[in-house]
């Protein structure tokens, strides 16, 4: 296998990886958990908290969901258009950073 | 301020259900690690959009951590609320029914308590209202408490909802560990009064046992004083002895050592290892008082002796003075299908202290199952006790023993090595007392003589004590001596162990606190 052909594979196992990060999110949303408290606490502060809470968290955590699904789309994308003048210009840098004693990421 | 109707329409065990559903959130959020690190983009990918995707990892990466920050936050403050609200609502309940014995009559809406009797005596008018004011102030402490409950939940609610609990910049377990509202700024000093005098931290002991054989009978005796120093200071000094008359028998064919007697055992409670220490330094001037040249020649200077230092003993505070009964066991066996040992203890006592009556068991196995050198193996111990109070009720009951790394990791979240166990200085402790949340469902289990389902109750609802300790063999020495009669095989010797790592669970919560012995201020 070439090196570009690795490279573009390791890209495909990410974006499976930040699905499956996605699936785990969308699947332990918490909101319902916190609308218990509003009937346990009737007249409460925290029955007012709790309802503000339940929104935040629903828009968080399918905000979360939508933005690594992207992720994972962009990485299987960057997979497919990976080539071997990319993998060359990939080795070129890191020589150039390993030089420089740059922090690449 | 809540009303009194409010709190009693409060339902705690709802915030307990919203509790474990968000920390089962939580557990399956923290067990997203792998994927968030398997979705990192690779670090061989430069070129092209790769900058752009690294970002975008590392700010999904970050938001999760605040995610799950924010769920175990929100989940240990439903948790500490819960306890808080249902004692603040047993409180209310005790006072409204104290009232209600007392002829009083509560308005529920404003919280007002009104006496509409009449009495001409005034000694009797000054003590009803005395009782008055008293029932106001328990109604008025009940409520404060409920409020400040409430508000420490909203506030942690309103927290998350805005997205100000920081999850940190380290692993999602790391982002996971967070502390109620209540418990944020708590000093070491506070810490350590939480851990209150039941978690032993230094603990000396010195003991020496004898066995005298008389024919085929053998005399045993045993004397054992224990200095252990708990967390948040107190000292306490127990000696323990007991004598009684063993012998080997055999029933079937199996060989058997059983043997009885009596025990004695004094408890005193010192409020600083200083005090304690002050105690000990007084004891010699103290127990030779007043011994002069008149005891020396009448003979009666041992009695002079046990007066003084009974005397100077009961003027501390004794925590407890028990005297009691035990009956011990060993069996080894030896088939061709399984051989081992069972080992085994039960002490009976009564604390006159107290006022009650405690029954403990030891029970330690070890046994081979299959043919010799099968691998097949199993060892381990367990201890439990229970007390009950001079008219029949539950008082407590503990169970103590040994776990393994896997069971204390799957039960209660504990980040202990895999492979380890606990035999090797790790105890475990759990109590359970009369005021427990779940004490109708144990006691229950244990009247149906379901020993399996009281202890799962116990260990999930139970006051949790792990330590982790070191322990140190200060001397040891062994003796046999010919007396005329027959041999005295004397032992004696004495161990230190030390807390290093204390992880703690009130009854009825579900967070488990991790305490560095090293940093509690009180720990000589």
């Amino acid at each position: 296998m070439s090196g570009f052909e690795v490279v573009a594979q390791q890209l495909r196992a990410a974006a499976d990886q930040i699905g499956s990060a996605a699936d785990g999110v969308r699947f332990h949303e918490p909101s319902r958990s916190v609308a218990r408290v509003g009937s346990a606490l009737r007249g409460g502060q925290s029955a007012a908290a709790a309802a503000s809470l339940q929104n935040a968290w629903s828009d968080r955590f399918h905000a979360w969901h939508d933005d690594a699904v992207a992720q994972r789309r962009n990485l299987i994308a960057s997979a497919d258009s990976y080539d071997a003048s990319d993998y060359q210009a990939d080795a070129r840098l890191q020589v150039l950073a390993r030089r420089t004693g740059e922090q690449l990421w | 301020m809540v009303s009194i109707n409010e709190l009693l329409d409060w339902d705690p065990a709802g915030l307990g259900e919203a509790a474990d559903s968000l920390t089962i959130t939580r557990r399956a959020l923290v067990d997203l690690q792998d994927e968030i690190d398997g979705g990192r983009p690779p670090s061989s990918w430069i070129a092209g959009s790769a900058s752009a995707a690294h970002r975008e990892h590392e700010r999904l990466r970050t938001r999760l951590l605040d995610l799950t920050a924010e769920v175990a936050d929100v989940a240990v403050n439903l948790d500490d609320a819960q306890a808080r609200i249902l004692t603040a609502k047993n409180a209310l309940q005790d006072a409204l029914s104290d009232a209600s014995i007392e002829g009083f009559v509560v308005n529920r809406a404003s919280g007002s308590v009104s006496d509409p009797g009449t009495y001409e005596d005034v000694v009797e008018r000054d003590l009803a209202a005395r009782r008055l004011r008293s029932i106001v102030a328990d109604i008025d402490a009940a409520l404060m408490r409920a409020q400040e409950a409430d508000a420490d939940l909203a506030a942690a609610m309103t927290s998350a909802a805005r997205g100000r609990t920081d999850g940190g910049t380290g692993s999602l377990a790391d982002a996971a560990t967070q502390l109620p509202e209540s418990m944020d700024e708590m000093t070491d000093a506070e810490l350590a009064e939480m851990l209150g005098d039941d978690v032993a931290i230094h603990t000396i002991t010195a003991f020496l046992d004898l066995e005298l054989e008389l024919a085929t009978w053998e005399l045993e005796g045993y004397a054992e004083g224990e200095y252990r120093v708990a967390a948040n200071g107190t000292t306490f000094l127990r000696l323990h002895l007991e004598a009684g008359l063993g012998r080997e028998i055999e029933v079937s064919g199996v060989e058997m050592d059983v043997s009885g007697g009596a025990t004695t055992e004094l408890e005193l409670r010192f409020d600083s290892p200083e005090e304690a220490r002050a105690f000990l330094d007084q004891l010699d001037d103290r127990a030779l008082e007043g011994i002069g040249m008149g005891e020396v020649i009448t003979g009666t200077v041992p009695h002079a002796v046990a007066v003084n230092v009974a005397d100077y003993v009961a003027q501390q505070d004794i925590s407890s003075f028990r005297v009691g009964a035990y009956g011990s066991g060993e069996l080894e066996f030896d088939q061709p299908w399984a051989r081992g040992a069972f080992e085994g203890r039960l002490d009976a006592y009564y604390d006159t202290r107290g006022d009650f009556f405690g029954a403990r068991a030891e029970v330690s196995a070890e046994a081979e199952m299959g043919r010799e050198g099968s691998g097949y193996s199993g060892a381990g111990s367990l201890a439990g006790e229970f007390q009950v109070n001079r008219d029949g009720s539950f008082r407590q009951m503990t169970l103590s023993g040994e776990m393994s790394a896997s069971a204390a990791n799957d039960r209660l979240d504990l980040p202990m090595p895999r492979g380890s166990s606990t035999g090797v200085g790790v105890d475990v402790q759990v109590m359970i007392d009369s005021r427990n949340p779940a004490i109708d469902e144990i006691t229950a289990a244990l009247g149906d003589g379901d020993m399996g389902r009281a202890r799962e109750l116990a260990l999930d609802n139970g006051e949790l004590t792990i330590r982790q300790t070191v322990t140190e063999q200060i001397a040891s020495q062994e003796h046999t001596i010919d007396v005329g009669i027959g041999g005295v095989e004397l032992e004696m010797g004495a161990t230190s162990e030390t807390a290093t790592t204390v992880w703690h669970r009130e009854a009825g919560r579900s967070q488990l606190y991790v305490v560095d012995v090293a940093d509690l201020t009180r720990n000589d």
